[in-house]
């Protein structure tokens, strides 16, 4: 008796093997690799989707950082023209005394006393300085900002590493990013300086002679008072002419060639945030590829393991009819130890019983049939 | 009594001394941050906030009057003629001019000296009892009127003890004397005082309290006091203790804690702090660029006049002409600054706006919520100054027009109530926007008029007794009959021509000066409140940090002190 009921045991054993093996082969080989590539795959995709964030965020930092430069360039620029001007205005303020003082010169001997009051007042030093202090200003205004943005790069590094989002892989991908940003900070600020101070006369004014035409009229009947006071006008109202288109001129130059290296430096700190995004953009890329092969090798397997469910619903298994439904599965999608949803071209409709299938391997199947033609 | 302008320098100098001490701590230290720090202080160094320049007698005891203003002893002075050059000393951030006296052996200063004259905010000139003789009172008219020196001049008569009798019969016939001396020009345009300063250091030495009355040298410091103020040139303290707070930022982000929530508030309030701060130097930028235009407009005014002069004749209807064209330029000008003011109001909000939608601040805030309900804020310090913070953050939300949606106000509010509001603090509330920074209302009735208390009246009736001269131009071109009359007639309209100018440069300073003032007070109206909160932040956050790190206690002890100094200047 007891041996009877063994022996039925052990038929029931192979008779399970000879009818379900196929399946339970499959359900093992391809089921649970499917649920460790899902658990990998998933685990990409956050990482990837996590770096396409933050270089949005750059992005975004970068259309601000536009911005922030354009109007540090515009406050230094309107800075650097108030003190150009104020120069010129002190210089002024000596034309009277220089007219009272050189009515009667000739008119090179005029333009040579005006070339030693120029040099006397420093005028080709004050320019050159107030020029050295808008680009000084300008350049720690791009510091400023490329620090700040590599210290929020390194910080959203470190919170998405102790959130656990990123994980030690991550950390060379960061670093090299958040490297760049302080590294950078000193090489960009420094080339701009240099600019201005590589060049004596970078904007090429020239400010010298007089350049007055004097035309004191000569007569006779005019004393020499009224002369002299004829000449004193005639100097002070031609050198404040001539100051005044002078003024213009230094100022409009100045400040091309300031915005001309403003320009620069912001290029290249803007280049800098493409490179990043760029960075993180392929960082991201790399990650979202290895998802989608992971995400086609998913696929195959769920492929094959639907060919073998339908082919067992089938009641006639084989490796040959298996690999014909292959061809007509179209999609399918599955939670592991829930549903199998599987969806099928099939020529005709074709009625499966799936009660027994799904007891096996304890998922609920779906199966949906398109393109059926009558 | 000491001048006030060095109070505040010597508080100055002792928040660079710590600041210094806490940049060399082994955590802080770097190659190049105190480098750095010298570097950006260097030009406050070289020029301090204040200079004031002693200039007159060779023995009005210039020296002396040094040693007792600043109290110190250790100064270079001799009985005898100090120096052939001016000797400067820094006396915390006021640099004091100690220039050889003016007298027989030297009768006139050195091109050297004339520098440091030019570069100093005061000159105090100094005479004994015996008043001027005829090379002083050369020297300072010189100096007040052909240099044009004289509103930044104040007349000191030292050695009072010299003479006896009584003190204030004495002042009024001194008073009588130096009236004389500079007829035509009045004695209103200079404060005067009267002291010895000898007598102030022996009571000092002693201990005497009643030498040092008789001295008085309290006067001095009083009327000193007034007369930098009027100058608005402890204003000038601003830029170095930005400086100085700038760093103490450096600080606090160099004590690297968590490299996480707490550096990011750290970078939350960094960021809100340079947007003001930038905001600040665009809108300071602007006012300078109008004030200047004015300035430099008025002094326009008088050239074009001087240049007429000894040319054509200067009706009374030219002056009137250019009275009016000055109002109309400060019009003009007060319309201007009340324009810039309202639109920064306007992009000050807007940006701080944009800052609570950035990404860091929306994770700050809903990681701040998350750590809230982790933990019970009333029994943790950490909770407790995240959650003031927070309060901060929205009340600065709502200045930015964010305020509707984020109003968590302080402790009342529970971690979850908060953290719904606070998550949803980024959603633009537009009517919120349109409120506006509620500081700005005080701009719009807000009046730009600084002229009318500028002194600029005053200098063109002082320059009156020249423009009778000028108005009579054309008489004297009709009476000239000989060489000897006509250079006189020269001279004479040289010094009227300078005199008008200078006439017209004062009346563009007083302008620019009251322009000034008024500026900085908008400039306080429209950052001081968002400053303020983001100093009580970081207070708040450096109090809890500091628990646990000496250098960040430190730092907000002198965070304290500098926002402290910046309220008082």
């Amino acid at each position: 008796m007891k041996a009877s009921r063994l022996q039925s045991f052990l038929d029931s054993v192979r008779l399970s093997l000879l009818n379900e093996g196929l399946l339970r082969r499959s359900q093992n080989l391809l089921g649970s690799t499917v649920a460790d590539i899902e658990r990998a795959r998933v685990k990409l995709d956050k990482r990837a989707e996590h770096y396409l964030t933050f270089s949005t965020q750059i992005t975004s930092r970068y259309q601000d950082s536009k911005g922030r430069l354009a109007t540090s360039q515009k406050d230094h620029a309107l800075k650097l023209e108030l003190d150009i001007k104020k120069i010129f205005a002190d210089l002024k303020s000596k034309v009277s005394e220089f007219a009272e003082e050189n009515w009667d010169r000739e008119q090179g001997s005029l333009n040579s006393a005006w070339a030693k009051e120029l040099a006397r007042f420093g005028f080709e030093q004050r320019i050159q300085n107030v020029q050295k202090s808008a680009m000084d200003a300008f350049s720690k205004d791009m510091g400023e900002l490329l620090d700040e943005v590599g210290r929020e790069l390194a910080l959203g590094r470190h919170i998405a590493f102790n959130s656990g989002t990123l994980n030690e892989q991550d950390s060379s991908a960061w670093k090299e990013q958040a490297s760049k940003w302080g590294g950078s900070v000193l090489g960009i600020a420094g080339s701009v300086l240099l600019f201005a101070l590589g060049a004596s006369n970078p904007i090429g004014w020239i400010v010298t002679g007089v350049g007055v035409v004097l035309g004191i009229i000569s007569s006779l009947l005019e004393s020499k008072e009224t002369k002299r006071r004829k000449a004193v006008a005639n100097i002070s109202n031609g050198l404040h002419a001539l100051l005044e288109k002078q003024s213009s001129q230094v100022l409009d130059a100045a400040v091309q060639h300031f915005n001309a290296q403003c320009k620069e430096g912001a290029k290249a700190v803007l280049g800098y945030f493409r490179q990043s995004i760029d960075g993180l953009n392929q960082v991201s890329n790399t990650l979202a590829q290895g998802a989608k092969n992971l995400d086609s090798q998913r696929n195959i397997l769920n492929t094959h393991f639907a060919a073998r469910v339908l082919d067992f619903a089938n009641a006639t298994p084989s490796e040959t009819s298996a690999a014909a439904l292959r061809e007509q599965i179209q999609v399918v999608r599955r939670r592991v130890g829930e549903q199998l949803h599987i969806t099928v071209a099939a020529n005709k409709s074709v009625p499966y019983d799936f009660s027994e299938i799904e007891s096996i391997i304890q998922e609920k199947i779906v199966l949906k049939l398109t393109g059926v033609h009558a | 009594m000491i001048i006030t302008a060095a109070v505040y320098g010597e508080r100055f100098e002792s928040i660079i001394l710590t600041l210094r001490k806490l940049l060399n701590t082994p955590s802080i230290k770097s190659g190049t941050i105190e480098d750095k720090f010298t570097a950006d202080l260097a030009d406050f160094r070289k020029r301090g906030f204040l200079s004031i320049a002693f200039v007159g007698e060779y023995s009005a005891g210039k020296s002396s009057l040094i040693s007792a203003l600043t109290g110190r002893r250790d100064l270079n002075i001799s009985a005898d003629i100090a120096t052939d050059h001016a000797t400067e000393y820094e006396w915390n951030g006021v640099h004091l001019i100690d220039t050889p006296g003016i007298g027989t052996e030297h009768q006139d200063h050195d091109a050297r000296t004339y520098e440091s004259i030019a570069r100093a905010d005061l000159l105090i000139y100094c005479l004994t009892c015996n008043l001027f003789d005829t090379t002083t009172l050369n020297n300072f008219k010189s100096l007040a009127f052909d240099s044009n020196y004289q509103s930044k001049m104040f007349l000191l008569i030292n050695k009072m003890s010299a003479e006896t009798g009584n003190v204030e019969q004495r002042i009024k016939n001194y008073t009588t004397s130096l009236k004389a001396s500079i007829y035509p020009h009045t004695l209103d345009l200079f404060p005067i005082a009267f002291c010895d300063a000898r007598d102030q250091l022996d009571g000092e030495d002693e201990g005497d309290s009643e030498l040092k009355d008789l001295s008085r040298f309290n006067i001095l410091t009083e009327l000193l006091n007034n007369f930098i103020d009027a100058k608005g040139a402890t204003a000038r303290l601003d830029t170095p203790i930005r400086i100085v707070l700038a760093y103490l930022d450096d600080i606090v982000e160099r004590c690297g804690r968590d490299e996480g929530r707490d550096d990011q508030q750290d970078l939350v309030i960094k960021k809100m702090t340079g947007i003001v701060k930038r905001h600040r130097r665009s809108m300071q930028i602007k006012f300078d660029q109008v004030i200047d235009d004015l300035a430099r407009a008025v002094n326009d005014q008088g050239s074009a006049l001087a240049n007429d002069v000894g040319v054509k004749p200067i009706e009374q209807s030219d002056l009137d002409r250019t009275q009016t064209n000055i109002e109309q330029l400060c019009l003009k000008s007060s319309d201007e600054l009340q324009t810039e003011l309202k639109v920064a109001s306007e992009t000050l909000k807007e940006e701080l706006a944009k800052e609570f939608e950035s990404p860091l601040m929306q994770d700050f805030i809903s990681n701040a919520d998350l750590r809230m309900k982790a933990q019970n804020p009333e029994l943790t310090e950490f909770g407790s100054a995240l959650q003031k913070n927070l309060g901060v953050l929205s009340r600065i939300a709502d200045i930015a027009g964010k305020g509707v949606s984020l109003s968590l106000k302080g402790v009342g509010a529970t971690s979850s109530e908060a953290g719904k509001k606070l998550v949803t603090a980024t959603q633009v509330s537009k009517s919120a926007l349109t409120q506006g920074i509620k500081s700005v209302g005080k701009f719009v009735g807000f009046k730009f008029k600084p002229w009318q208390a500028a002194s600029w009246s005053k200098n063109i009736a002082n320059s009156m007794p020249y423009i009778g001269i000028i108005l009579s131009v054309g008489s004297l071109f009709a009476d000239i009959t000989s060489e000897v009359e006509a250079v006189r007639n020269d001279a004479k309209l040289r010094k009227a021509k300078r005199d008008l100018l200078n006439g017209f440069q004062n009346v563009a300073e007083s302008v620019s000066t009251e322009f000034r003032k008024v500026a900085q007070e908008a400039m306080r109206e429209l950052y001081g409140e968002v400053e303020s909160f983001l100093a009580e932040m970081k207070e708040n956050h450096e109090h809890e940090l500091g628990a646990s790190n000496d250098t960040i206690r430190q730092v907000a002890l002198l965070r304290k002190e500098c926002e402290q100094l910046l309220q008082q200047i």
